[in-house]
C-alpha cells in the first residue's frame, strides 16, 4: 500500500495549516476555495453566510494564514465571540436539517411497519385488538432485554460483561425521567442515531463533497440491518462516538478524539480499533517525513521529534477506556477480561482466521435442507451483507473508487474493524455469521465507498431499493419476535 | 437529460424528413414539405411560447397553424410544454410514409430506447426486491430454527394466490360461469395465447404481467418526458412502482397490461394520432372496464386538438367509439354464452351491490377505523391501508386543479382522466368490513396522480418520505400477500 498523503503533508510548511491536505484537496489550493466549492454545492437557502462559515472553520482549525485568521486577532469583542460561536453551530445545523428528511422518513417507515407487523400476529379477519403497549414491546427483543436488564440491576453474572457499560449506564440515568428502561434506550438511541447521521455527514461533506455525504447517509440508513439504530441497541450510541472521534482526528483536536473514543470503547469493545486511525491520522498530519529514507539518520530522528509530542499519549485514552472496564470487572468478579471469557463460553466466538466464517457459512448453506429452508436463508443474508461490505472495503483499497491523497485513513479503519470482526466468527455448526450483518453497520467506510461509487443512479437505485426492501422485511420479523440478531 | 442532444439530433429538419420519403409519389413529397413547412412554424412558435408568461395564455394568444392539405391544426402553446412534441407530431402526421420507409423511425426508436435506459434501474431493483422478498417470506412460514425445508418452486408459487386463479381457470376452461365474467377477457386470453409456449398459464401470466410492466414504465417515462420534462418523468415511475400495492404489477393480475393499454392510447391521443388512441382504448377496455374512461380524455384532447371547434371535426373522431366498442363487444359474447349481455356487470353486483355517492366509502371506512376498538386491529389497519392510499391519491388529484402544482389547461386531459377514473372508483363500495377493498389496488391506473407527486417531489422532505413510506408499506403488503394472507 502506498501512502500518498505522505507526501502531501510533507509538502505542507510546517509553520502552516498542519491540515491543509485533509481536505482532499491539494495543498497549494487555499482551503477557502475548496470550502465554498463544497458548501454551496447543495445546501437550500441560507448560503449567505458562506463566508462566514469559511472564516470560522479556518479558526476552528486554528489556521493563521488564512485571511480570515487576521479578523479573529485584531477583533476579539464579545460580539465577534458570539458570531464565532454562531458560526461554530452553523455547519452542524445545517447538516442536522439535510440529514432530517431520511431520519424522519426511515423513522415514520419504521412506526408504521410496527403498526402493520400486527397482522402477522394476528389471524386474518380476526377481531382482536392488541393492547397499546404491544406497540413499544414489540421492540425489546434479545439484546435490547439484556441491556434492560443490566440497566436496571447491574451486572449480576460475570458473563453479562460482554454487553459494555456506558449504554446501560445512560439508560439508568435516563430512567430518572422514563421509569422504563426500555423507553429510555429507544430515546437514547435514536437521538444518537440523528447524532451519527449528523457527524457522518459534516464528515464525508468536510472531506469529499455534500452530494456524497447525503448518500453516504441515505445508504447507511437504509442497509438491512438499519433498524437496530432505531432499537435499544448500542449500535447508534456506539457510531454516534466513533465518528465524532473521527471527526476530531481529521482535524487534529486529539484530546477530544481520545476522549471520544474512549466513551466508544466503554459502549462496544469494537471501540479499541479507533486506536488505528487515531495513529495513522497523527502520524500523517504530524509526522516529518522530510529525508526520513536518506541514510544520514537525521531525518528519522526529526520525524521522531515531530511525532513525540504531548498529544502522542491522548490515544491512550481509548485504552484507558477498556482498561476502566477491566477494573470494575476484576473488582466486581475476580475475573480478569471476564467479557471475552464470556463470548468464548457462552457465544460461542473464538479466535479463526478471517476467512473461516465466510467459507463454513457457505459450507452450512450447502449441507442444509434445502435452499428455502430457515438456516439457509439466514445464512445467505449473513453471508450476503458480510460479502458485500467485503466487496466495499477491498474497493476501499483498489480500483477507481479506492481512498486517495489525505484520506487513506478511512480506508485502515475500514480495513483493520472488517479483519478484526472476522477474527471472531461462531464456532457452532449453524450460524457462524451469526450477528455480522448487524456489526457490519459499524464498518462507515464502506457506505463512503458506496456513495462514491455510483455516479450514475443505476447502482444507486438498485442498492436502495434491494437494501431497504431487505431491510423492511427483517424488521417485521424482528418486530414480531423471530430470531434476527 | 436527452433534451439538447435530441434538438441537435434533429438539427436540420428539412433534411431529414425528406430523407425519410421513399421514392414514391410526388403526392407524398408535397405532403412531407407541407409538413417540415408546419415544423418549422411550430419551431418559431414555440419560441414565441417561451417568452408568454404562461402557458395557459400563450394557448389564447397565438395562431392558429391550419396545414391545408393534411387537415391537421396545430396549436402552438401545445408544444412549449414537449419540446421534442413538435417535432414527433410531424413525424406522425407522416405517419403512413414514415411508418412503411422505416428509416424514419430512427430518431423516435433512439428515444424510446433511451427512456427503457432510464427506466430500467428503476424496474431492475424492484423486481430484484421482488426476488427477495419471496426468498424471504418463507422466514414467516416456516418457524424459527426449524429443520424443514420448502420445495423451490414456493418462489413463484407463493405469487399464487387470490385473484390469479379466477383469470387461470378463465385461461384454460374460458367464461364457464356468468359470474366469471366479472374478470375481463383479454389477459386471460393473452395467457392462453402464451400457453402454447410455456404450457402452464400461471406462468405464461407472470411473463405477461411483468413484460406488461415494463413496456408501461417506458410508456410512462415518454409520455411524461413529452409533456413536463425527464426529471420529473423518473421520478414518476420510480413513485408508481413503489407505490404500496405496485407488486400487484409484477403478479398475475391484469392491472399491468391495463395501464400499459392506457397508457399507450394516452400517449398517442397526445400526439393526434386518433387511431391508434382508438385502437389502445379498445384493448385496455377489453383488458378493464374501467379502460372505458379513456373516452374523457379523448373527447377532451381531441376538441382541444381542434381548438373546440366544431366545424374542424373530422371523420376520425369516430375512433372513440373504440372504448364503448369494447364493451359491446364483450356484451355480445356475454349475450351469446349466458344469454345475459349484463353479465359482467351482474357479477360485479356481487362485490359492488349497489352505487353510491363518492365520498360514502370513506366515511364508511373511517367510521370502522374508530368503531375498532384499537388502532392494532386487523379491520382498523386494513381499512387504514385502504383508506390513507385513497386520500392520497384524492388529494393529488385536487392538486391537478388547483394550487400551485397545478396543469397547465393544455395538459387537462391528465386530470380529467384521473378524476373520472377515481370517482369510479368511489361510486362503488363494497358492503361489509372493508368498504374500500381493493381501490388501492384500482388506484395504480390512476397514473396522473403520480405526476402531480412527481412535481411535489422535488421537495426533498417529500421525496424520502414518500419513499419510505410506501416502499415500507409495498414490501410489508408483498410479505403478506406472498404468504397467502387476506391482501386487498
Amino acid at each position: 500500500m502506498d501512502f500518498p498523503g505522505k507526501q502531501k503533508s510533507s509538502e505542507v510548511p510546517r509553520g502552516g495549516s498542519p491540515l491543509a491536505g485533509a481536505w482532499g484537496c491539494p495543498p497549494d489550493l487555499p482551503s477557502s476555495t475548496k470550502l465554498d466549492i463544497t458548501q454551496t454545492d447543495d445546501i437550500p437557502a441560507s448560503d449567505t453566510n458562506v463566508n462566514e462559515e469559511t472564516a470560522k472553520i479556518a479558526a476552528f482549525r486554528g489556521n493563521s494564514t488564512n485571511p480570515s485568521g487576521e479578523r479573529t486577532s485584531t477583533t476579539e469583542t464579545g460580539n465577534n465571540r458570539n458570531q464565532r460561536i454562531k458560526s461554530f453551530w452553523m455547519p452542524w445545523y445545517r447538516a442536522s436539517r439535510t440529514i432530517l428528511p431520511i431520519y424522519l422518513a426511515v423513522h415514520l417507515a419504521f412506526f408504521l411497519i410496527t403498526c402493520f407487523a400486527v397482522l402477522f400476529v394476528l389471524k386474518d379477519f380476526s377481531s382482536q385488538t392488541l393492547n397499546i403497549d404491544n406497540w413499544l414491546h414489540s421492540w425489546s427483543h434479545w439484546d435490547a432485554n439484556q441491556y434492560d436488564y443490566i440497566a436496571l440491576r447491574g451486572y449480576e453474572q460475570w458473563w453479562k460483561t460482554v454487553f459494555f457499560p456506558l449504554y446501560p449506564l445512560l439508560q439508568r440515568c435516563l430512567m430518572i425521567f422514563t421509569h422504563d428502561p426500555l423507553f429510555a434506550g429507544l430515546i437514547i438511541s435514536n437521538v444518537a442515531g440523528l447524532g451519527m447521521l449528523t457527524v457522518l455527514y459534516r464528515l464525508v461533506e468536510e472531506d469529499f463533497d455534500a452530494e456524497r455525504a447525503y448518500r453516504a447517509v441515505l445508504y447507511l440508513s437504509v442497509f438491512p440491518t438499519a433498524f437496530f439504530f432505531a432499537a435499544a441497541y448500542t449500535e447508534s450510541l456506539f457510531l454516534f462516538l466513533a465518528l465524532l472521534s473521527f471527526y476530531n482526528m481529521r482535524h487534529g483536536h486529539w484530546w477530544f478524539a481520545g476522549l471520544l473514543g474512549l466513551l466508544a470503547t466503554l459502549t462496544r469493545q469494537a471501540g479499541l480499533f479507533l486506536l488505528v486511525p487515531f495513529y495513522c491520522e497523527y502520524l500523517r498530519q504530524r509526522g516529518d517525513f522530510k529525508d526520513v529514507w536518506s541514510s544520514t539518520g537525521n531525518g528519522i530522528e526529526r520525524l521522531l521529534r515531530s511525532l513525540l509530542r504531548f498529544d502522542f499519549f491522548a490515544g491512550a485514552l481509548i485504552l484507558v477506556g477498556m482498561g476502566i472496564f477491566v477494573v470494575y470487572c476484576y473488582y466486581r468478579f475476580h475475573i480478569l477480561f471476564p467479557f471475552s471469557r464470556a463470548e468464548g463460553l457462552y457465544w460461542n466466538r473464538d479466535l479463526h482466521d478471517p476467512s473461516w466464517g465466510i467459507i463454513r457459512t457457505i459450507q452450512v448453506i450447502a449441507h442444509s435442507p434445502g435452499f428455502l429452508s430457515f438456516s439457509a436463508l439466514r445464512n445467505m443474508l449473513d453471508l450476503g451483507q458480510d460479502l458485500f461490505i467485503f466487496v466495499l472495503i477491498v474497493l476501499s483499497l483498489l480500483g477507481p473508487w479506492r481512498f486517495r491523497g489525505a484520506v487513506w485513513t478511512y480506508a485502515v479503519y475500514g480495513v483493520t474493524l472488517y479483519l478484526c470482526l472476522q477474527l471472531y466468527p461462531v464456532r457452532d455448526f449453524s450460524f457462524p455469521l451469526q450477528s455480522f450483518p448487524r456489526y457490519m453497520l459499524e464498518v462507515f467506510p464502506a457506505f463512503i465507498v458506496l456513495a462514491g461509487i455510483d455516479q450514475h443512479r443505476r447502482i444507486n437505485l438498485v442498492y436502495l431499493v434491494a437494501s431497504a426492501s431487505l431491510l423492511f422485511l427483517l424488521l417485521t420479523q424482528y418486530v414480531t419476535g423471530h430470531w434476527i440478531t | 437529460m436527452h433534451l439538447p442532444a435530441d434538438s441537435a439530433h434533429k438539427g436540420t429538419p428539412s433534411q431529414s424528413t425528406q430523407s425519410n420519403i421513399p421514392s414514391g409519389s410526388s403526392d407524398t413529397l408535397v405532403l412531407a414539405e407541407e409538413a417540415t413547412g408546419d415544423r418549422m412554424t411550430t419551431a418559431g412558435d414555440r419560441a414565441t411560447a417561451r417568452v408568454a408568461p404562461t402557458i395557459d395564455e400563450a394557448t389564447d394568444k397565438l395562431p392558429v397553424v391550419p396545414a391545408p392539405s393534411g387537415g391537421k391544426t396545430t396549436v402552438a402553446g401545445d408544444r412549449a410544454m414537449g419540446e421534442d412534441r413538435a417535432i414527433d407530431e410531424a413525424t406522425d402526421s407522416l405517419s403512413p410514409v414514415a411508418a412503411s420507409s422505416g428509416k424514419g423511425g430512427r430518431a423516435s426508436w433512439v428515444k424510446w430506447y433511451e427512456a427503457l435506459k432510464s427506466i430500467l434501474p428503476i424496474y431492475i431493483g424492484i423486481h430484484l426486491a421482488f426476488f427477495v422478498t419471496s426468498f424471504l417470506s418463507v422466514l414467516f412460514v416456516l418457524s424459527d430454527f426449524s429443520k424443514q425445508s420448502m420445495p423451490i418452486y414456493t418462489l413463484w408459487q407463493s405469487w399464487h394466490h387470490w385473484d390469479t386463479g379466477n383469470f387461470l381457470v378463465v385461461a384454460v376452461h374460458g367464461y364457464t360461469a356468468p359470474n366469471q365474467t366479472a374478470f375481463f377477457p383479454l389477459y386471460p386470453i393473452f395467457e392462453r395465447g402464451l400457453m402454447f409456449i410455456t404450457n402452464n398459464p400461471f406462468t405464461a401470466g407472470l411473463i405477461i404481467s411483468d413484460v406488461a410492466g415494463l413496456v408501461m414504465l417506458v410508456v410512462l417515462y415518454r409520455l411524461v418526458e413529452e409533456d413536463f420534462d425527464a426529471e420529473r418523468a423518473y421520478r414518476t415511475v420510480l413513485y408508481l412502482s413503489v407505490f404500496p400495492t405496485a407488486f400487484f404489477l409484477a403478479a398475475a393480475y391484469n392491472e399491468s397490461l391495463f395501464i400499459c393499454f392506457a397508457l399507450f392510447s394516452f400517449y398517442y391521443m397526445r400526439h393526434g394520432n386518433w387511431w391508434l388512441a382508438g385502437l389502445f382504448g379498445f384493448l385496455a377496455t377489453l383488458t378493464r372496464s374501467s379502460g372505458l374512461f379513456l373516452l374523457v380524455p379523448f373527447c377532451y384532447e381531441y376538441l382541444r386538438q381542434h381548438h373546440f371547434n366544431l366545424r374542424t371535426i373530422r371523420f376520425d373522431i369516430i375512433s372513440g367509439l373504440a372504448m364503448p366498442a369494447a364493451i359491446g363487444a364483450f356484451a355480445l359474447y356475454c349475450y351469446f354464452q349466458f344469454h345475459d349481455a349484463l353479465a359482467s356487470l351482474h357479477a360485479q353486483a356481487y362485490w359492488h351491490p349497489r352505487m353510491h355517492i363518492p365520498g360514502e366509502g370513506m366515511i364508511l371506512s373511517l367510521r370502522l377505523i374508530t368503531h375498532s376498538g384499537g388502532l392494532l386491529n386487523f379491520q382498523a389497519i386494513h381499512n387504514l391501508l385502504d383508506l390513507v392510499p385513497d386520500l392520497l391519491v384524492l388529494g393529488l388529484i385536487m392538486l391537478s386543479f388547483v394550487g400551485p402544482w397545478k396543469l397547465p389547461r393544455n395538459l387537462w386531459a391528465y386530470g380529467l382522466y384521473a378524476a373520472a377514473l377515481y370517482l369510479f372508483f368511489q361510486l362503488y363500495p363494497t358492503t361489509g368490513i372493508f368498504p374500500l377493498l381493493s381501490v388501492a389496488r384500482y388506484l395504480l391506473e390512476v397514473f396522473p396522480a403520480f405526476i402531480i407527486l412527481a412535481s411535489l417531489g422535488k421537495n426533498r422532505t417529500i421525496h424520502m418520505s414518500y419513499l419510505m413510506v410506501s416502499g415500507a408499506t409495498l414490501f410489508f403488503l408483498l410479505a403478506q400477500f406472498l404468504i397467502g394472507r387476506w391482501v386487498l
